[in-house]
């Protein structure tokens, strides 16, 4: 008799799970959805957590609405990285830099977080008291420069590595000049990297991101 | 060897000297990764490559894919080893009932166990989403009744050689095996995926779990091994599932 109650209870809940899964709009076509409503119905304790995430924006890979500032940066990361490559296939010197490479990953990767953080900032700003708007405003736009002029160097940087691969069909002396304007290009990122290490004492807790 | 093209300098690699010089031959090899190649199956991945397996938990649109796969993959693995089991201690005729029961059995322990793994992780304050906390928990019990199927084939043999030491122990054996894998596939898992997060959130590639942190995702992975191993050791004792 207990058993057939809780049975009843599984094929009802499992029932909810299966409407459920039939009237969501990401389901795609009736056939898939039909699908989902029958795992939904077997499997629901495992299912249901799935089929009700997708309102989480935590889960989501990025936003759907992609800021032109974001769009820039990961353009101009794929064209840095497209022309090191072809850089260090043609340029002895170019190949020789796996430390500044990884340099620039790390400053790359940098220049997202601080993105995101900006758009965190900006759904801030929406809704933050007169009080601190102003001030909110200003590190808004100070920060927002601060990126813009990072995004630039790498974009100056993607640049002279296109001119160093083909400087040798010219002057001798002009792949000098090349390598020269890029290592000082590079000298320029690793300090701003540098600068924008955060120091130990008030480094973000990285139990802010795995606690609750 | 003499440069074909005398402008360009042949300093990165050599080139043949039978073929003319073009920017096609001089472009890097395409990369292997991406377009073109196909999916790696979720069955190697469950096997070896739990930083695979990550990556489908960070992706929602894989995220009911490995839920799915995984569940058939405990349901098929666990039949098949009750299934062997029972036909190597003789009762062959009646294999299909601790087939359905055993693998009944160890999703209906899973499905138990994930309220008190939940509520242990937001005591903890290590909350893992719950869609991502289902979907570990499964691969990892699909890696150990893996290794279970595995075994399956040496307990037939040993059990119809000497079903009265080696096949009881092999039995045992397989069920302690299967459950240190699945352990340990948990911990690696969470580690992996608490890290990930975290370097993702902090834009560097590089960062690493605290070790206040690492001991938290150390204390949720022991949890969840443990209340996986009750539930399912209560279930196979009430159910009398292997006959």
């Amino acid at each position: 008799m207990t058993a057939l109650v809780i049975l009843t209870a599984y094929a009802v809940l499992g029932l909810v799970a299966a409407v459920f899964a039939l009237v969501q709009k990401r389901g795609g076509s009736l056939a898939s959805r039909l699908g989902q409503a029958l795992l939904a119905l077997a499997l629901w304790p495992f299912l249901l957590p799935v089929l009700l995430t997708p309102g989480d924006a935590s889960l989501r890979p990025e936003r759907g609405n992609r800021s032109e500032r974001a769009r820039r940066l990961d353009e101009v990361t794929s064209r840095l990285e497209e022309c090191w490559r072809q850089a260090a296939v043609e340029s002895s010197w170019a190949a020789e830099q796996a430390r500044e490479h990884r340099l620039l990953d790390g400053f790359v990767a940098r220049l997202r977080a601080q993105e995101r953080r900006l758009l965190e900032m900006e759904a801030a700003l929406a809704t933050a008291p007169a009080s601190v708007k102003e001030r909110l405003t200003r590190l808004y736009e100070h920060s927002a420069a601060e990126l813009e002029h990072s995004i630039g160097l790498v974009e100056e940087l993607a640049a002279q590595l296109t001119l160093l691969r083909f400087s040798d069909l010219g002057n001798p002396s002009a792949a000098r000049a090349e390598r020269g304007h890029i290592e000082e290009l590079l000298l320029r990122i690793e300090a701003l990297a540098e600068a924008s290490q955060p120091i130990p004492g008030e480094a973000p807790p990285s139990a802010q991101v795995s606690r609750a | 060897m003499e440069a074909i093209s005398r402008s360009v300098t042949l300093t990165a690699e050599p080139l043949t000297p039978f073929m003319p010089w073009s920017v096609e031959e001089r472009a890097p090899l395409p990369e292997p990764a991406t377009e073109g190649e196909p999916e790696r199956q979720l069955l190697v991945e469950l096997l070896r490559e739990p930083s695979a397996i990550v990556e489908r938990l960070l992706d929602p649109a894989r995220l009911q894919g490995l839920v799915v796969g995984s569940v058939g993959v405990i349901a098929v693995c666990t039949s098949l080893f009750a299934a062997t089991s029972s036909a190597a201690r003789g009762h062959g005729e009646s294999w299909a009932l601790p087939a359905a029961l055993v693998s009944a059995n160890v999703l209906m322990a899973l499905a138990a166990s994930l309220g008190p793994i939940y509520a242990a992780s937001i005591l903890v304050a290590a909350r893992v989403p719950i869609a991502r906390l289902v979907a570990a928990l499964l691969a990892s019990a699909a890696t150990g009744s893996l290794l279970l199927a595995g075994l399956a084939p040496p307990l037939y043999l040993l059990w119809r050689l000497d079903a009265e030491w080696a096949g009881p122990l092999l039995l045992t054996a397989a069920f302690l095996l299967s459950g240190a894998a699945a352990g340990a596939r948990i911990h690696r898992l969470l580690s992996l995926l608490a890290e990930a997060v975290t370097r993702a959130a902090l834009g560097d590639s590089t960062a690493v779990l605290s070790a206040q942190d690492s001991y938290r995702v150390g204390i949720l992975a022991r949890v969840s091994w443990m209340m996986v191993a009750f539930t399912s050791g209560l279930g196979f004792w009430a159910f009398n599932a292997l006959g």
